[in-house]
């Protein structure tokens, strides 16, 4: 019997049945006319909440592009109790409140477990990605306020959401990599993270003498950080 | 273990029927014909492929290589499975090497002053700190035929089809996979991760968070043709591709070579002993009986068995 477990399937909006066109490493594909996210997980169609961020008001008149990010709500709980110099961490991290009373509280407590939100890219990046402030990174430490917006055209996602719960854990687990003491030992705290939820954000950009500035806080991305930005720019006018 | 260039794989546009040629590990195509979207899917994890063999005639590219006087023993076609997984390897790492004070004697117009010692100098002393954002790809053999040479098979330039059982069995036979496709992607994801942190190894503090994510694999199912042959008196092994040809590997089997000698060689002689037994056989069955004939026939079938195969 002949076995075919590998199949090309037209690749359509499962809610409304427009064509949708995407990257050849897309795992997440949106919707430009519903605005509905969904990703494919073997050969099934898993639906993706959403939520397309409405630009601040001074940057609402220029060329907006739309890039995905994972929002992801995440349980921490860290296993051993570590003893932790919180002034090893960086300034970065320090000057945002909620972050530092998180992190501190985290390592202060008998059992520490909280809840915290991680930003994740979902875009494909060059190498050139780290060698910058990262968006995600910035956006953790710092969050924005997200206002909806009707749906828009945007690029697809890379990285689906087993790949950004992972990529949230080394932002996490980084913060020792950003101290300047050496390493802090968070490696050998044992901590778990519980995935609770999570959603795609749609964060607009526009272009600034190469470079791509979001909407929302003003932090900047090469655009060859950007995987085919060119590509993707013609793709977006297109549309 | 950088990205390799890619294999194609021949689909049919489910829309037109036109052939749509897909390049390895892209999740989404469009058809040229009816410029349709598509989606790539696969029901286990990782697509699985196949190419057929270009010849059906082994033995000639056997004598083309080695000679028309090549005495070929047999040669059978096996599809070969390798699989070829890509990762991200994301994370950071942190380490540092201690090293070691150097004092070395000084140096005068006249010569060494071994009395008079330079200053300490630290030399080997390393330091560092890094974050990772790496694709990196691995093939794997779960076939452990290393010895055929299936490490050398290459997806360049080969145009493999959507994997039917029905198909390759028509060729030859086929090897199944030991292990699941998520054990595989484990196994691939350690070793991506160890070829990063291999030039550590010698760190007195070293600490690491990497992890595999983006991860794809794709398996291949490649024709070889596994030849023993004889040629200048000397037995071997010979493997190729039998899709480019390509030689795998050309094993002088030496073990082979002694033993074979003993079967080939002594075979007048084992000719005269199956006659022996076959009358002294016939003579004592008509003496002692069915019964005890049997089992002696048993015993000396056991004998002459042992005799060919007794020590492989």
């Amino acid at each position: 019997m002949a076995t075919t477990d590998i199949k090309l399937i037209p690749l359509r909006c499962p809610d409304c049945g427009k064509d949708i066109e995407s990257g050849e490493d897309d795992l997440v594909h949106f919707c430009s006319n519903c605005g509905s996210g969904f990703e494919v997980v073997l050969d099934k169609f898993k639906k993706v909440n959403i939520i397309f961020v409405k630009p601040k008001e001074e940057f609402a008149n220029k060329k907006l592009y739309y890039l995905p990010m994972w929002q992801i709500l995440s349980k921490i709980s860290i296993n051993k109790k570590l003893n932790i110099d919180i002034s090893q961490i960086p300034t970065e991290i320090l000057a945002n409140d909620r972050f530092t009373s998180f992190l501190a509280g985290l390592l202060k407590k008998e059992k520490p477990i909280d809840k915290m939100m991680f930003f994740v890219p979902a875009f494909g990046v060059t190498n050139r990605y780290q060698l910058m402030d990262q968006p995600g990174y910035l956006f953790t430490v710092k969050p924005p306020k997200l206002e909806s917006d009707s749906p828009k055209d945007m690029v697809g996602a890379e990285y689906s959401l087993e790949d950004a719960i992972e990529l949230a854990k080394v932002m996490f687990l980084s913060i020792q990599y950003h101290t300047d003491k050496g390493l802090m030992g968070l490696k050998g705290a044992d901590i778990t993270f519980d995935y609770e939820k999570a959603r795609i954000a749609g964060i607009p950009f526009y272009e600034e003498k190469g470079m791509l500035v979001d909407g929302l806080k003003g932090y900047k991305i090469f655009k060859n950080a950007l995987k085919d930005w060119d590509k993707i720019k013609a793709k977006l006018e297109k549309n | 273990m950088a990205k390799s260039a890619g294999a194609v794989i021949a689909f049919s546009c489910p829309n037109c029927g036109s052939e749509i040629d897909v390049i390895e590990g892209y999740t989404t195509t469009k058809c040229k014909f009816c410029n349709s979207s598509l989606l790539i899917t696969n029901k286990i994890g990782a697509p699985r492929v196949f190419a057929r063999p270009k010849t059906d005639k082994p033995k000639n590219i056997l004598r083309e290589r080695f000679g028309m006087n090549i005495q070929i023993i047999d040669v059978s076609l096996i599809y070969v499975p390798f699989i070829k997984v890509s990762s991200e390897i994301i994370g950071w790492l942190g380490g540092y090497k201690k090293g070691v004070v150097v004092q070395e004697p000084t140096y005068t117009d006249s010569g060494m002053n071994i009395d008079t010692m330079s200053t300490p100098r630290l030399v080997g002393e390393k330091r560092v700190k890094k974050r990772i954002r790496r694709i990196l790809e691995v093939k794997l053999d779960p076939s452990e035929f290393y010895r055929y040479g299936i490490n050398r098979v290459s997806t360049e330039g080969k145009k493999f089809e959507v994997y039917d059982d029905e198909i390759l069995h028509r060729f030859g036979d086929v090897f199944d996979l030991p292990l699941s496709i998520k054990e595989y992607m484990e196994k691939a994801s350690d070793m991506l991760i160890d070829e990063i942190i291999r030039d550590y190894r010698d760190f007195d503090d070293f600490e690491y968070y990497l992890r595999a994510i983006k991860k794809k694999a794709i398996i291949y199912f490649n024709p070889i043709y596994f030849a023993r042959i004889k040629s200048g008196g000397e037995f071997y092994t010979y493997s190729f591709d039998a899709v480019n040809g390509k030689a795998l590997v050309k094993d002088k089997g030496k073990k082979r070579k002694e033993e074979s000698k003993k079967v080939f060689v002594g075979i007048n002689t084992l000719y005269g002993i199956i006659g022996t037994v076959g009358i002294t056989l016939s003579l004592i069955s008509s003496s002692m009986g069915r019964g005890l004939s049997f089992v002696l026939a048993l015993f000396a079938g056991f004998f002459l068995w042992w005799l060919q195969y007794g020590n492989d």
